[in-house]
């Protein structure tokens, strides 16, 4: 079965023009829908308008959702594309300087504090210079924990093509944090 | 991969909460209001662009360059007349 059945209800509602409807499904997927944006853009006024975006898109289209696909998946599918629109229309700041910024934001209480807010703003300026690709392939599988074959639905791609993306990203990441397991295993 | 990494991105990318202003967010951009928008500017642009040219025709055929002097009326009218116009204004 594609859509729950609460679900399906909820979809047909909202088809129906139904506020509550909307709301519901709102809150169900909201969490999500924001957390995707977030750890794709880096950036939480960013995310907030790809989120709004998303769901703009969302209650918009929602007659166009004939449900021959997972509702989830169609979703996740208007999330990364309003993602990928928001990378065009703007200007990202420099990772490096965002890097900067939120190293300013941390609290530096103690060296602990440091060192976590440097691991932090270290792992953050590393996805953020993987290309929109790579570190969309990253977000879907850390931030949602999906599954390959979760993932290549979504973008629409083989299940290869995200094994060989997640592959490179792993590998550009590892050579960017590469001091910094060092010191984690120091510390150990 | 290392572990290590494994684990950073886990916990660095970890799902959160979407903020509370975000529905309220929705209700203040209204879709269908945008949607209007994106329709209406285009038939706005074309009628405008549409009247500029129309403006453009008319003055085109209504308009007529005045005469400036005697030697352009004289040789636009008739070539002997501006022949006699010329010999009148210059005594040479």
């Amino acid at each position: 079965m594609v859509l729950e059945g609460s679900e399906r209800e909820l979809v047909e509602a909202c088809r129906r023009g139904e506020r509550e409807a909307f709301r519901a499904l709102f809150e169900i997927y909201r969490d999500r829908v924001y957390s995707i944006a977030l750890r794709y853009s880096g950036d939480e006024t960013a995310a907030m308008d790809i989120a709004q975006d998303t769901f703009l898109k969302l209650f918009a289209s929602i007659h166009q959702f004939r449900g021959d696909a997972a509702f989830q998946t169609w979703i996740y599918r208007l999330v990364v594309n309003s993602c990928f629109d928001h990378k065009r229309r703007t200007r990202r700041l420099v990772p490096l300087a965002a890097g900067f910024l939120a190293t300013l934001r941390a609290s530096a209480d103690s060296l602990a504090d440091l060192l976590r807010s440097e691991v932090r703003t270290s792992v953050r300026t590393a996805v953020d210079r993987l290309s929109p690709s790579l570190r969309m392939v990253i977000v879907l599988r850390y931030t949602e924990a999906l599954s390959y074959e979760e993932i290549a639905t979504v973008l629409g791609c083989s299940e290869g093509t995200v094994a060989s993306r997640l592959n490179r990203a792993h590998k550009a990441l590892g050579r960017r944090l590469s001091h910094l397991a060092n010191e984690g295993n120091r510390h150990v | 991969m290392s572990e290590w990494l494994e684990l950073e991105l886990a916990d660095r990318l970890a799902p959160v909460r979407a903020p509370e202003r975000l529905w309220h967010s929705l209700q203040t951009a209204d879709p269908l209001a945008n949607s209007r928008q994106r329709s209406v500017r285009p038939v706005k642009t074309v009628l405008l662009v549409a009247a500029a040219a129309a403006a453009s025709v008319w003055l085109a055929a209504v308009w007529r360059p005045e005469v400036r002097n005697a030697r352009t009326a004289g040789f636009s009218a008739n070539p002997v007349e501006f022949h006699v116009a010329c010999r009148s204004c210059h005594t040479d």
